[in-house]
């Protein structure tokens, strides 16, 4: 346990060590108390209360943001690599599963920090409404970020360089960002079952549903969405495990 | 395992299925400056990362908990940090005293630069941090693989030296070259890598050929001469090299009542570099 406190605690000085984080948290904390003052002081008819401030800063957290996050993410899974720190850490012993966890603990901080700049700038504003479905988003958020961490892990594994991990990333996204187009527009132009029953149940299998809908958000309130984002969670931090242990470093 | 052996290697390293590296006890003694030598994609490379975990593969046992520091490949830095910085994380990581950073810095002969951010650095001035980071966490043993990889004439008797002085200070060296010279200077003992195998292993002398180094002015009569006297001898480049407990005045003469007339006789040392091409240059 010590050892992995000692490796989370040196993990969380590297990555505060990188301006990136700052400037990333800097940007949350601003957009949304600049969001969160709009809203609530100058644009009339707008929804008020912390309630509706936490979901709108929600929303533009996980439409714009995670870019930012995933970019911290290369620096942690990639960089790190390429500067030797993550040799270093092997060759001193530190087992490899702890570097691991310690790598997904500190940029999980991040993400924390993050979603409490969400909050901080509204707490002045009181609200009625479906609090409870605003906290839940919260924690999926959080899940939503481990998962997106792991497809930057995953590809970290394979691509030595920071530019090919984000280029397979921008990837990822626009191969699930075309399905969807295709699997929306499909049906309207031919008329299938078959089609129509892909239109309605693959989309919520791609990748870009655990991104904390990154394109559906309100989808994100469904039982369904949360199973999909845990097993993707599951699998592609189990296939990052497996691989990170039989990496050459 | 014998009490004068710290790190006992049997590994079979295979990339996919193709087997990289296998050796089958191979042994490093206490106080001693292991050299690995070999030809290009031989092996020695990730001979060191097997040993130092990073290639990872059952097979390395350690006689005692030693801790290992390496620098293997190029070596890589955060470019916008100092070199203090590395070597105040490498600290950190290896939670040694924070005088142990001022000793290495001096031993590295850092001082001048520690200080500029390693952007600005020169190659070898890299290679000295590097070595120096590998140094901040207080290691039993050190791996270096092509320590003098780019350096200049200057660099490279730096670095010979340091290995010599951290060989004094009684720390274990494992290094890789392809630089015969290099190893012959440094080391106590080597190891030969060929075609992924153990070629040799042993004290750096055992590797020498040694003996007597005779040419005639007819070599088939001295081949013939050399036969019947049974001993032992091998072809060499420059003439036959008799491999007998022999005085060169004594073959001299013996040569002499058998009329041979010997052109060339000489106590022949020998070099890594003579025996290694020989050994695996013409394959």
């Amino acid at each position: 346990m010590n050892e992995i406190i000692h490796t989370l605690r040196l993990e969380w000085k590297l990555i505060w060590s990188r301006r990136s984080v700052v400037f990333y948290l800097l940007t949350c904390f601003l957009a949304f108390a600049g969001t969160t003052l709009l809203m609530e002081q100058v644009v009339v008819g707008a929804e008020k209360g912390w309630v509706a401030d936490v979901q709108r800063n929600l929303w533009l957290r996980n439409w714009i943001l995670p870019l930012g996050y995933v970019w911290m993410g290369v620096q942690s899974f990639v960089e790190d690599k390429e500067q030797g720190f993550v040799a270093e850490s092997i060759v001193r012993g530190t087992p490899r599963s702890t570097i691991l966890i310690s790598k997904m603990g500190s940029l999980l901080g991040v993400s924390i920090l993050s979603l409490l700049l969400c909050i901080v700038p509204m707490i002045f504003y009181p609200s009625s409404g479906q609090q409870i479905d605003t906290l839940v988003g919260l924690p999926l958020t959080l899940l939503s970020d481990i998962v997106l961490i792991g497809w930057v892990a995953l590809f970290g594994l394979s691509k030595r360089s920071t530019n090919g991990v984000l280029l397979r990333m921008l990837l990822l996204i626009g191969f699930d960002f075309s399905c969807r187009m295709m699997l929306w527009i499909g049906p309207n132009l031919f008329s299938s079952p078959l089609l129509e029953w892909l239109s309605e149940n693959i989309p919520l299998l791609l990748p870009s549903t655990a991104f904390n809908c990154w394109m559906f958000w309100e989808e994100a309130w469904q039982i369904e969405t949360l199973a999909v984002t845990v097993l993707y969670a599951i699998v592609v931090w189990g296939t990052v495990h497996l691989n990170w242990k039989k990496t050459i470093f | 395992m014998a009490s004068d052996i710290y790190l006992t290697v049997s590994i079979d390293a295979k990339y996919d299925t193709k087997s990289i590296v296998k050796c089958e006890g191979l042994t490093f003694p206490i106080g001693s400056v292991v050299g690995i030598l070999g030809r290009n994609g031989a092996g020695k490379t990730t001979l060191l990362k097997c040993i130092s975990g990073l290639f990872p593969i059952q097979g390395i046992e350690w006689s005692t908990p030693y801790k290992i520091a390496s620098l293997i490949e190029t070596p890589r830095f955060r470019l916008d940090w100092t070199g203090r910085q590395h070597l105040l994380h490498q600290r950190e990581l290896h939670k040694t005293d924070h005088g142990l950073v001022k000793e290495v810095i001096n031993t590295v002969g850092l001082s001048s630069f520690i200080d500029l951010k390693v952007t600005t650095y020169s190659l070898g001035q890299k290679q000295r941090l590097g070595i120096a980071r590998a140094l901040v966490g207080d290691p039993d043993c050190i791996l270096l693989d092509e320590p003098t990889n780019g350096l200049d004439p200057q660099g490279i008797v730096d670095i010979r030296e340091l290995i010599t002085r951290l060989h004094d200070q009684k720390k274990n060296i494992i290094l890789s070259s392809h630089l015969l010279g290099e190893i012959q200077e440094c080391c106590t003992h080597l190891v030969v890598l060929h075609e992924h195998r153990i070629q040799f292993s042993g004290p750096i002398e055992q590797y020498f050929q040694t003996g007597i180094l005779i040419q005639a002015t007819n070599p088939e009569q001295l081949e013939t001469w050399l036969l019947s006297q049974q001993w032992n001898f091998k072809v060499h480049s420059k003439g036959f090299l008799v491999q007998e407990q022999h005085s060169t005045e004594k073959i001299n003469t013996l040569c002499f009542e058998d009329n041979i007339v010997l052109t060339h006789l000489e106590q022949y040392e020998g070099s890594i570099e003579e025996h290694f091409v020989e050994e695996t240059g013409n394959e």
